[in-house]
């Protein structure tokens, strides 16, 4: 498996944003790499670098700025997926309850230095372009059967 | 390690299963009657193992193997099924204990290790396991996975990783009646093990887990291979998807 990950874009990419902003305050990490695939390693790797890891280096890069902040705070956006196990997506879900569980870790590691970290769980979120809209126009079967049995509210 | 199951006929694979627990759990379903194949990196205690499984009489394997790379894992799966003729369990035990959250490594050789190997073993193992009438896996998680932590982050979070994927591998293979389950061990000392070193550096973080547990002590390697073998014994046939906590009430401390 090749882990030679370029993480000098992530470098550039803190620096430059603490640079154009004057610091940071709140560091927001929400990309995924919708891995769904469990049958083959791709999703697995996937899911461990965008989903976990883009948060710990994230992070680790943001923190000299957030401990000068006076109200410093990071956001992860996990998914109702870490809840339950699942048959379907069994990559993006183990990775989500590794990051929901990190948030607790890095919330208790970061509490000395009054750094909150909280992540947010949403549960199927449409919106134009988006894997729900697509599968409202591909497969409006499996998209009535989601509205109706599963969302509560729908 | 005296136990009530009879594991006559099984063919058993047990990953990282030199030292400590996974030696344990080994030597248990070996005393039960079990052929057993063990990998693990360190070929002296593997060579010690490969004498003391003998010792029981039933057919053995032993195969040096680094769980990190795919290749020497599809390897040592393929040797293994070949030498005891089928795998019936599957034993997913090895740690690549990444504690320190500061640096990439720890993170990767964790992913690698504690779920890549598990996700991979149990692939390569399903063509065998289709083929058994009492086909199981049981992976080792940790009560680490239960409660997040600021020593040994990451290790605690790819363990909640695994522990998730045992109850979405137990959905996925339920069609099959493949069962899929997981122990949850609390701090188990050993001789040469992780406790062991602690308790002699720093005998007061010792005393201060020690304390922590309800009954008073560590748990030790064949507290937790009972559990493995009951939940791939038939007694546990009605159990999947789950991760059981073999701790001594540590877990109930939070």
């Amino acid at each position: 498996m090749n882990f030679a990950f370029d993480f000098s874009g992530y470098r550039v990419l803190v620096e430059g944003a603490a640079g154009a902003l004057g610091g940071i305050d709140v560091l927001v990490n929400n990309a995924s790499g919708y891995g769904y695939d469990a049958r083959d390693d791709d999703s697995w790797l996937a899911e461990f670098n965008a989903d976990l890891m883009a948060t710990v280096r994230a992070s680790r890069m943001a923190l000299p700025y957030l401990e000068r902040s006076s109200h410093p705070s990071i956001l992860h956006i996990t998914s109702i997926a870490a809840l339950h196990p699942r048959a379907s997506g069994a990559a993006y879900a183990a990775l989500k309850a590794a990051l929901t569980h990190s948030t607790g870790s890095q919330a208790l590691t970061l509490a000395p230095m009054r750094i909150r970290v909280n992540a947010i769980a949403p549960g199927s979120i449409k919106f134009p372009g988006g894997i729900w809209d697509r599968t409202r126009r591909e497969d409006p079967q499996q998209a009535h059967i989601v509205r109706r049995n599963v969302l509560p509210l729908a | 390690m005296k136990t009530p199951f009879d594991f006559s006929g099984y063919r058993v694979l047990v990953a990282g299963g030199s030292k400590g627990i996974g030696r344990a759990i080994a030597l248990g379903f070996a005393q039960a009657g079990a052929s057993v194949s063990a990998c693990a990196r360190g070929a002296q205690a593997l060579a010690a193992l490969d004498s003391e499984l003998e010792a029981f009489g039933g057919s053995t394997h032993t195969h040096a193997c680094d769980l990190s790379k795919p290749e020497a894992i599809a390897e040592w799966i393929s040797t293994a099924a070949e030498a005891l003729g089928g795998i019936d369990v599957l034993v997913n035990n090895a740690s690549g204990y990444g504690f320190d959250g500061d640096d990439d490594a720890s993170w990767i050789a964790d992913f690698e290790v504690d779920l890549m190997a598990a996700v991979r073993a149990s692939r390569l193992a399903l063509p065998h396991l289709e083929q058994s009438d009492h086909a199981s896996i049981v992976h080792t998680s940790s009560i680490a996975a239960l409660h997040p932590r600021v020593s040994g982050a990451p290790y605690a979070a790819l363990k909640a990783a695994l522990s998730s994927f045992t109850g979405s591998q137990a959905l996925q293979l339920a069609d099959r009646r493949i069962r899929v389950n997981a122990v949850a061990p609390g701090s188990i000392e050993f001789p040469d093990g992780l406790w062991d070193q602690v308790r002699k550096d720093q005998p007061q973080r010792y005393e201060s887990i020690r304390d922590s547990i309800p009954f008073g002590h560590l748990g030790a390697p064949e507290d937790v291979a009972r559990v493995v073998l009951f939940l791939a014994s038939p007694m546990a046939a009605w159990i999947t998807g789950q991760t059981l906590c073999v701790d001594g009430g540590q877990s109930l401390n939070g």
